[in-house]
């Protein structure tokens, strides 16, 4: 089965613009800034999403990584033109939970190691609604909701998070089990813990994308309606252009990959 | 289509070490919901789990009982060993390995896991905070205990895979509570497809700690009774869950595999599907519409009639909303034959497992055609009105069912059942 990107949207450290930041990539232009967090850390070089989420009440359960997610299947959904329900399947990858420093910090300030006391010692201070901010599919709940998606329902994690998602959305269309997909993947490695620990060792730089694309069959859709075919049809270089000009995207890097092959072939679709 | 098989079977739980505890602890009634131990729960509103009886997990104690010493020593360096959840995958995924018979031919496995996720304990900070804040911006060196801030996702299947030298793919599921029957879910489909013959899977968690139970009780979620009673699903004066801690982990491969290689088959994977709610991150559709639709989607795949599942365990986790829109999913898809299929929660008795709560389900599920005895719905002595189904209460009963459905029903709307049905 061949299948159609029928929506598509992203936020990277290229910008929110898939073709412009394609364009961009293909320049070699690289995104990666100087770390301006803390001269301490190792990494000096960051890449970090330029815009900010829109302002939303999802703040209150959601990282702001999670909340470009949010948008970008939003965005997606909306340019698929799609109907929602019960034959529509969601796939969501993400990397790994973050700490939430800033919510962490009131609560753990005062504790000791063996955590005696810890609930009067600042836990009971805690934000009631911290457990869903911490919670590994909020995000997927949340798009669920909003875009009324009740077929299958996936959510995968791990660095490879992104690619087992698409693995399962791709599954489920071949099968019949959805006839559309909405797959969303999305990470950030702009973490305290990660700037401090994974790039001691390591000679890349840490970036953060959320993207999101609608899959259905092609052949059930008008050529118009198609944006692209993903494929591996460009160059493999591609690959690695992406992660220097964009950084390490984690758990999202293979789906900002698909859509920026996707992007580079051109709308010309063999059907 | 090929069928999946369950051939290997491990478990961790409040009721002990082994299948074998969580079968005879379920077959007795016991109860595994206790005071914590782990650490000091006395001024939490929730002082009572379901903890794993393992207290400090020393390397030379899990060597001895999966037999890898020189790993062991090593995780224990990196400090892994307090990771309990990874522990508890090491622990089901050895029995479930070695009940299974697998050895160097099975290595090429699919590893399809669900781990539940970071949850940091108080002294992982205190050597950083020591009573006073930490100015990250200005200290980005601070002395980490590097681990425990953010353990990876995939940490438990990676130590897996070390421990069974696995060379397959490995896939990580983080559906919350409905990761555990997602992840056989997955591997059966792959084994249906013939992408492999031979999968591990399962799940583990462990949220018994201040900052789990902390911002469980912070939810709303937990109950406030501080006895063993905590949980009562179905009943009439249910008000929270209890923690849980552990893992189930089963070996699942084509039928043919199986008997060519002279594997006991369990059970078979006959069925699963998945639904979303897609209406609020931490309560279910009260009308339980999409998780009745995951209950028929997955007896459909199995090609079988509602009335022919003969036990269904249900997710139960004792909340008000869970339980009252679970019993009405479960009464529409099975109809008339609602007041006759025998439904039972293990959460009275080994608490809410978080991610790994579907896999012990499904463990303790086999029970029924391991034992010929269905799980009992331990602290269900009220059986509440609105949940008008046939729950069987707190003894277990006997009873041979042919197929059982088993329900899990997630944080964040995500649902999966599975159907297995007994082997021949």
């Amino acid at each position: 089965m061949r299948y159609a990107i029928t929506g598509w949207a992203w936020r990277t450290p290229l910008g929110p613009d898939i073709q412009r930041a394609c364009a961009r990539m293909r320049a070699g232009e690289r995104a990666a800034i100087r770390n301006t967090v803390s001269s301490h850390y190792p990494t000096q070089l960051v890449a970090p999403i330029r815009d900010k989420p829109a302002h939303s009440r999802n703040e209150r359960l959601v990282s702001e990584i999670a909340l470009h997610a949010i948008e970008v299947a939003n965005e997606a959904f909306a340019m698929a033109k799609c109907e929602t329900g019960d034959r529509m399947g969601l796939y969501v990858g993400m990397g790994g939970l973050r700490a939430g420093w800033q919510a962490l910090m009131p609560a753990m300030k005062e504790q000791v190691a063996d955590a005696t006391g810890s609930w009067h010692k600042g836990l009971r201070s805690m934000h009631p609604l911290w457990m869903l901010r911490y919670l590994s599919n909020n995000a997927h709940g949340l798009i669920s909701a909003q875009l009324d998606i009740v077929g299958e329902g996936l959510n995968m994690s791990g660095p490879d998070g992104g690619a087992q998602a698409y693995h399962c959305a791709t599954r489920a269309l071949r099968l019949g089990i959805v006839d559309r997909a909405l797959v969303v993947a999305y990470d950030t490695l702009l973490a305290p813990e990660i700037l401090v620990e994974e790039t001691l060792h390591r000679e890349f730089v840490p970036g953060e994308a959320a993207v999101a694309v609608v899959l259905e069959p092609l052949n059930e859709h008008p050529s118009e309606a198609v944006l692209a075919e993903p494929g591996f049809h460009i160059e493999s270089s591609l690959d690695a252009q992406v992660a220097t000009s964009m950084g390490t995207l984690g758990a999202a890097m293979s789906l900002v990959q698909v859509v920026a092959h996707a992007a580079c072939a051109g709308p010309e679709i063999e059907r | 289509m090929t069928q999946a098989v369950i051939t290997g079977v491990g478990s961790a739980c409040g009721l002990g070490l082994g299948i074998d505890a969580l079968f005879d602890g379920l077959s007795a009634g016991r109860c595994a919901i206790a005071p914590i131990r782990n650490f000091d729960a006395a001024t939490f509103p929730a002082q009572v789990a379901g903890e794993v009886p393992v207290a400090t997990i020393k390397p030379e104690w899990l060597s001895h009982r999966i037999g890898a010493e020189s790993l062991a020593l090593g995780w224990h360096s990196a400090g892994i060993l307090r990771e309990r959840k990874v522990v508890f995958a090491l622990l089901a995924a050895e029995e479930a390995w070695r009940s299974a018979g697998c050895g160097e031919d099975e290595k090429m496995a699919w590893l399809c896991i669900a781990l539940g996720l970071e949850q940091a304990f108080c002294e992982d900070f205190g050597e950083i905070f020591d009573g006073a804040e930490v100015d990250w911006a200005a200290d980005g060196t601070a002395n980490l205990p590097s681990m425990r801030y953010r353990s990876s996702v995939d940490l438990g299947a990676r130590c897996v895979t070390e421990l069974l030298d696995l060379h397959g793919p490995t896939t990580v599921h983080s559906s919350a509570c409905a990761a555990g029957v997602m992840s056989m879910a997955h591997a059966a489909s792959l084994i249906e497809r013939g992408i492999t013959d031979i999968a591990l899977c399962g799940a583990s968690d462990s949220m018994v700690n201040p900052l789990g139970l902390g911002g469980m009780a912070m939810l709303g979620t937990t109950s406030p009774r501080n006895e063993a009673s905590a949980c009562r699903p179905f009943d009439r004066h249910r008000d929270g869950l209890a923690i849980g801690e552990g893992a189930a982990m089963f070996v699942l491969e084509s039928e043919d595999r199986a008997r060519s290689r002279g594997a006991r088959a369990i059970a078979r994977v006959m069925g699963y599907a998945t639904t979303q709610d897609a209406h609020k991150l931490s309560a279910p559709r009260p009308d339980g519409v999409c998780a009745s639709r995951a209950m028929a989607g997955a007896i459909a795949k199995a090609k079988l009639e509602p009335r022919s599942i003969g036990y269904v365990n249900a997710h139960g986790t004792g909340t008000v909303l869970n339980d009252a829109a679970e019993a009405r999913a479960i009464r529409s898809v099975f109809k008339g034959h609602a007041d006759d299929v025998p439904v039972s929660s293990i959460k009275g008795a080994v608490g809410h497992l978080m991610a790994a709560s579907g896999a012990i389900e499904i463990a303790a599920s086999l029970l029924a055609f391991e034992r010929g005895v269905l799980p009992p719905t331990t602290n269900l002595l009220d059986q509440d009105p609105d949940c008008d189904i046939n729950v069987i209460g707190g003894n277990p009963r006997e009873a041979n069912p042919e197929f059982l459905l088993s329900n899990s029903f997630g944080f964040g709307g995500q649902n999966a059942s599975i159907v297995l049905g007994r082997t021949k």
